[in-house]
């Protein structure tokens, strides 16, 4: 009688039991064998986030080693069609493919450099679409050295600009806590401005706000926010954003400024995680 | 065996499918949730029992690639699949209308859902997105699309459900 009242309802109970489970997950997020779990998870899930964020370097490496081939008889023809047009146009976006690599990659090496010999540098792995302006997964863990609060830069035009803090950190893959984040908080200043000092806040969008400036305060649109080091979360002068746009708080207390983030976050593919 | 590589292949192609939209698209107001889509398509031709089992497994796969709250969508999914399976003998879901129709309703359920099972685990506070709107009609407009694929690559191997 029981097995037949369990064939009637057995999906209902299979509910009821995947929901527990799920449930005892989420509870226990933070305990090490949820974590391990995750770990292994996270194993068969990165595949194709590496795959596609090397994706553009692959495609643009690969194919000029094919092009490079030694022409045959035949393709003679074939190759004064190609200096027609269409092939050069392709191989040029090829090569400008691959020069924008390298001078990202240049410029990131040599911020390292001379400026953080000790950062640890990693790729974007992933994002969770439903928290986009949020958070991003890197491809470096706990095994490579990262720890939770350390400083995330990205290199813009060949400079650093901030973009987030590392939240949380597995054996293989960490999460990092952008600057949109609405419980983001950076401590930041505006040097232009008789050093200006405020705090910069996410607005889980993509501008960020400087909050609590003077009301006669002389920051002016245009200008570039840096962190400022108070409370040592952050290194000091790390550009942060520029400013677009000045307005009064909702009290009527302060001014506050939109901000322009210093560093796109949907252009993110390589970063320099700051260790302490 | 055939079948046990039929839906490990499945699950790894919606998988791939999926990251490789939100490479393009994720974050954008034209995302699509091609994996509740097809959730929703096992639970629709196969019942609630493969409806559950495969959005458990596939929200598993979701929150460890996001590393994101390990079993949020485990949950959701989940119940998306035992609804659809409830709902089969209600719904025909070999029209199109009705696989978009359904396919809206439940994304919108599963927005409410998320944001209320995120206030519940998450220190982040959800918040309106207007992805909320336009993603359940994205899901909508493709959802024809996705039933159809996976009926087709069901008849590939020969796994197309048989009602007893």
């Amino acid at each position: 009688m029981d097995w037949e009242l369990y064939e009637r309802y057995r999906s209902t109970v299979l509910l009821a039991g995947l929901l527990f489970v799920s449930s005892l997950f989420l509870a226990f997020q933070k305990t090490s064998s949820v974590q391990h779990l995750r770990a292994f998870l996270v194993r068969f899930t990165l595949p194709p986030q590496r795959f596609l964020g090397q994706l553009k370097n692959s495609s643009s490496l690969s194919s000029p080693s094919a092009d490079r081939r030694e022409p045959s008889e035949g393709s003679v023809a074939e190759s004064v069609l190609d200096f027609s047009g269409h092939f050069s146009g392709e191989e040029k976006r090829k090569i400008q493919v691959l020069t924008d690599e390298n001078a990202r990659f240049r410029d990131l090496f040599q911020v390292k450099e001379s400026k953080w010999p000790g950062a640890i540098v990693a790729h974007v792995a992933g994002r969770d679409p439903q928290r986009w302006f949020q958070e991003i997964v890197l491809d470096k863990g706990k095994e490579d050295g990262l720890e939770p609060d350390f400083p995330v830069l990205s290199i813009v035009e060949g400079r650093e600009a901030l973009i987030g803090r590392i939240l949380e950190v597995s054996a293989h893959v960490s999460k990092v806590m952008l600057l949109q984040d609405s419980l983001s908080e950076v401590a930041a200043t505006v040097p232009g401005a008789n050093g200006e000092d405020g705090v910069v806040e996410g607005t889980n969008a993509h501008e960020l706000i400087l909050k609590f400036l003077d009301r006669g305060s002389q920051v002016k649109i245009g200008d570039l926010v840096m962190t400022s080091g108070l409370g040592n979360a952050f290194p000091p002068d790390i550009p942060v954003g520029w400013v677009e746009g000045l307005e009064p708080d909702p009290r009527q207390l302060f001014l506050q400024a939109k901000l322009r983030p210093a560093a796109r976050s949907n252009q993110i593919r390589v970063v320099l995680v700051l260790t302490k | 065996m055939k079948k046990a590589f039929y839906y490990i292949f499945t699950v790894w192609i919606l998988l791939w499918g999926q990251v490789v939209s939100n490479h393009f698209l994720g974050g954008t107001l034209f995302a699509v949730q091609w994996i509740l889509i097809a959730v929703l398509h096992s639970g629709l031709t196969r019942g609630p029992w493969a409806g559950e089992w495969i959005g458990f497994v596939l929200g598993i796969l979701v929150d460890a690639s996001s590393l994101g709250l390990l079993g949020i969508h485990a949950i959701l999914y989940s119940l998306a699949g035992y609804a659809a399976g409830m709902f089969r003998r209600q719904l025909d879901a070999s029209k199109p209308w009705t696989q978009a129709i359904f396919s809206w309703m439940v994304t919108m359920v599963y927005f409410a859902l998320y944001l209320v099972v995120e206030r519940f685990f998450s220190v982040n506070e959800g918040t309106f997105q207007w992805a909320f709107v336009t993603v359940p009609l994205m899901n909508a407009l493709f959802a024809p699309l996705v039933f159809f694929a996976l009926d087709f690559w069901a008849a590939v191997w020969d796994m197309t459900p048989v009602e007893h």
